[in-house]
């Protein structure tokens, strides 16, 4: 029969288990080096670089409103101020770093017939009659919608 | 890992050379000025040229040939995905992109904070009152390097992995031991994957671990300077390093080593001084820089510990007696800062709207077992951290002997955890499902490094007992044996 292990021989072999226990742990992270380290991480890049910074963040079921980013990207200068109103969570968050240098400025700080803010001319469209009025971008929390003001 | 003298200096040196840059660039931004680059090329230097003491290192036998040349050939691999990942694209991940990548966008257009988008109140700014050391250091990089800013995240990454391999070295006194603690912490999936949060996601997540990371390194090697660096940089990190530091601070007066305590004290009070009016200025921009508040704060904060700590020698109080007076002392050393920034017009930043109902704490008591539940899901259960937390649960096992060594750096986990809870009991969030999944990971992911450090270090404690307990059987006499 065979003798039961004794307290010493048992604190010792208790030491094994924390030892077992990293090991699995790096075996886990070793595991996902080639699929999720590397493989993963390549394939964002990739989406990103095919998609654009608008259409990888607003371009997607989740967040739509890169078409508003872009219409900015194309027709308002880099010095110019873009108002917006509406809901501040959700797409409109990406909208700051999308369009930077221009600065998103809050409608309400904004006189109604105001050409400018502290210096930077406000966004403007042309409208059918002609005439350009301020763009107003508006956070809907999933979407982004382009208004006039 | 046999000659480690160079690594520990580069990281002393490294980590110095940032916190005077930290230092220096915030006092430049109070006093209205721009943050030139040339600041952080000479703050490195100035931190690598310094001859710092670095104590012998324990004799080991060196780790096998081919584990170190097949861990450190991983790591490099994983250090190459990392710099990829960092330099390939802008930040890919949601907080990444909208605040701390477009704050850096803003500091590399001009190094100042006098500027409309961090002066005026009716600009988007998103997350306005983070500290900004981060994006500082991403724009004077891209000003140094040609628009590779993001070098930043695979250095931290870097110096994550010197700062667990030099002090697990230390700690064990077994090179094989260090080098697998070493890789095993820096391939945990939440740390090193694409994911929000990531060393290369452009979040703060990376960066404040490896605040927390040389705090607990600090702690292990009772080394005051890393403590000293570990809570500076915490609090000119994110929002909860300002709470981080000030409970290293509190673990610091338990281990009745007035170095240590110093060293966390200075570091924490010190980076207070720097950002919170920074950050009254952002969020209050009428408000001003002037620091004067926060001076008496912080000096009353200094003299509470110090008169503390004088008491408790006096007294002769055991380990048992300082842990008592220290729980005292801790929501003091959390919560004081925090409330005296809000107190001083900082209202309205994310740490502040946390103490803006205290009641909030009590009306939301009952959820408390949920959101334990839900810190030991995703610490254990999720695959996001492997088996980082179970570590040191399943070395309690072995460990019979408690040390010193690990008490502190047990406590600071221990402190860390706790602290982890608080965001969902004093938060504005009512959705507390979503706020778990959104927040739980990137808060456990601060406390990776400590968590890895003790789990680790008390391996190599089980492992060094079981070889003394094993000396007898080796030594006895033939006769004996038979």
């Amino acid at each position: 029969m065979p003798a039961a292990a004794s307290p010493s021989r048992l604190s010792r072999g208790l030491w094994l288990l924390p030892v077992v226990a990293l090991l699995v742990h790096l075996g886990l992270g070793l595991a996902r080096v080639p699929g999720v380290v590397f493989g993963r991480r390549w394939s964002d890049i990739d989406d990103y670089r095919a998609r654009g910074a608008a259409g990888y963040f607003l371009g997607g079921p989740a967040l739509r409103g890169a078409e508003v980013v872009q219409w900015i990207l194309a027709n308002v200068p880099a010095d110019a101020a873009v108002l917006f109103r509406g809901e501040t969570n959700g797409a409109l968050e990406f909208v700051p770093g999308l369009i930077a240098p221009r600065l998103l400025v809050r409608e309400q700080a904004v006189a109604a017939d105001a050409r400018e803010h502290r210096g930077r001319p406000l966004a403007r469209r042309t409208e059918a009659d002609g005439q350009q009025r301020p763009v107003v971008v508006v956070g809907l929390v999933d979407d982004l919608r382009l208004e006039v003001r | 890992m046999s000659s480690l003298s160079w690594a520990e200096r580069l990281l002393l040196g490294s980590l110095a050379g940032i916190a005077l840059f930290a230092v220096a660039a915030h006092a430049l931004l109070a006093l209205s000025l721009a943050v030139p680059a040339h600041l952080l090329t000479g703050s490195l230097l100035l931190g690598l040229l310094v001859p710092w003491r670095i104590p012998a290192m324990p004799a080991a036998a060196p780790a096998p040939r081919w584990l170190a040349s097949a861990l450190g050939l991983v790591l490099v691999a994983a250090l190459v995905a990392i710099a990829h990942g960092a330099l390939a694209t802008p930040s890919r991940h949601w907080d990444g992109a909208v605040a701390w990548d477009t704050t850096a966008r803003f500091l590399v257009a001009a190094p100042t904070l006098e500027q409309p988008y961090f002066r005026d109140a009716a600009v988007f700014a998103h997350s306005r009152d983070y500290p900004l050391l981060q994006p500082l250091l991403v724009a004077t990089l891209e000003r140094l390097c040609g628009g590779a800013g993001r070098l930043l995240f695979p250095g931290l990454f870097a110096l994550l992995a010197l700062l667990v391999g030099t002090t697990l070295r230390r700690a064990t006194a077994n090179a094989s031991l260090a080098w697998l603690g070493t890789a095993a912490t820096m391939l945990t999936p939440m740390l090193v994957n694409p994911t929000s949060g990531g060393i290369d996601s452009g979040y703060g997540e990376g960066f404040l671990l490896l605040c927390t990371t040389a705090i607990a390194a600090g702690f292990v090697q009772k080394d005051a300077r890393l403590l000293l660096l570990g809570t500076l940089l915490a609090v000119l990190v994110k929002p909860e390093g300002i709470v981080y530091a000030g409970a290293a601070t509190a673990v610091a007066f338990c281990t009745a080593e007035r170095r240590l305590l110093c060293g966390a004290a200075a570091g924490w009070l010190l980076g207070a001084v720097a950002w919170l009016p920074l950050q009254r200025g952002l969020l209050q921009p009428e408000a001003g820089t002037s620091c004067g508040w926060f001076v008496v704060a912080a000096g009353g904060i200094g003299a509470l510990l110090a008169c503390a700590d004088a008491l408790a020698r006096r007294a002769a109080l055991g380990p048992r007696g300082r842990l008592a007076a220290a729980a005292v002392l801790l929501p003091v050393l959390l919560l004081a800062l925090p409330l005296v920034a809000s107190g001083v017009g900082a209202s309205g930043g994310a740490m502040q709207s946390y103490l803006a109902e205290p009641g909030r704490l009590l009306q939301r008591s009952a959820r408390l077992p949920a959101i334990v539940v839900g810190v030991l899901h995703y610490a254990l259960f999720r695959g996001g951290f492997g088996l980082a937390y179970w570590l040191p649960l399943v070395a309690l096992f072995g460990a019979w002997s408690r040390r010193a060594s690990f008490a502190a750096l047990g406590l600071f986990v221990l402190a860390g955890l706790g602290i982890v809870v608080m965001p969902f009991l004093m938060g504005q969030e009512t959705d507390l499902q979503h706020q778990l999944r959104s927040s739980m990971p990137r808060l456990l992911l601060h406390w990776l490094g400590p968590t890895m450090l003790l789990g680790v270090t008390m391996l190599g404690q089980c492992r060094e007992r079981s070889s003394t307990e094993a000396q007898p059987h080796r030594g006895a006499s033939p006769e004996a044996q038979r």
